[in-house]
């Protein structure tokens, strides 16, 4: 017999419980099922947004604002001459190994 | 495509960070390289080609976080090429020596990092050779 009311592990894990509702009852079923968990979904990040907090993977700016709050710069120059004269030793020789 | 190899390890955690950036690719030419690092005292060494000597180690301190530390240049003189043969393609190799001295270049330093890393407090912390 199914069980309609949700085991303690699927209300831990809402992953598996997606899977076995999809399981138990197919894919419209279960979409019907979880619609109200998504229109939740959509009220909190459009909250969120609504009140600028980031919502979403970090953009490059928001990582290196968090990586500076533990780290600084440090910079060096790799000043490469040959034969006195000034080299770019970053890209001007081909790699054996590239 | 970098050619160098730059060894920065953590003294006291031993921890070793190997992801070196550049800030521009118009600074990269010039040999501008950043690394990010933690707060904390680190060895660097530096090897300019894989097969080329690699250099002394240099005592860096990185004070505090979120400042641009501008650590020194590193002269590095390459000579004549030498020619390798590898599956039929014709490649080439600087030797060069790495130093064991650190210049002072911080006004070109803090253009870099007036350019690039504006919103940061710059400092200048030269690396040196541990006693």
């Amino acid at each position: 017999m199914i069980s309609l009311v949700p085991a303690s592990s699927e209300q831990e894990h809402p992953v598996y419980a997606i899977l076995l509702a999809i399981q138990r009852y197919g894919l419209s079923r279960s979409f019907v099922q979880l619609f109200p968990a998504l229109m939740l979904v959509v009220v909190v990040v459009g909250t969120l947004t609504g009140c600028m907090l980031p919502v979403g993977p970090l953009r490059g700016s928001e990582h290196e604002d968090i990586t500076m709050k533990k780290s600084s710069i440090v910079l060096l120059r790799l000043a490469a001459t040959h034969d006195g004269k000034p080299m770019e030793l970053l890209n001007k020789w081909s790699s054996p190994f590239a | 495509m970098t050619n160098f190899v730059v060894l920065v390890e953590n003294i006291d955690s031993g921890d070793q960070v190997s992801t070196i950036r550049s800030p521009t690719p118009e600074a990269e030419k010039e040999g501008w390289v950043y690394l990010l690092l933690e707060p904390g005292r680190y060895y660097l060494r530096m090897q300019p080609w894989r097969n080329n000597r690699i250099s002394g180690r240099f005592f860096l301190s990185v004070p505090v976080a979120g400042t641009v530390v501008y650590a020194g240049s590193l002269p590095i003189r390459c000579a004549s090429v030498v020619t390798l043969w590898i599956m039929s393609n014709e490649r080439v190799s600087p030797q060069c020596l790495p130093t064991d001295t650190v210049e002072d270049e911080s006004k070109s330093a803090g253009q870099i990092a007036t350019a690039s890393f504006a919103q940061y407090e710059f400092a200048t912390i030269l690396m040196r050779e541990p006693k």
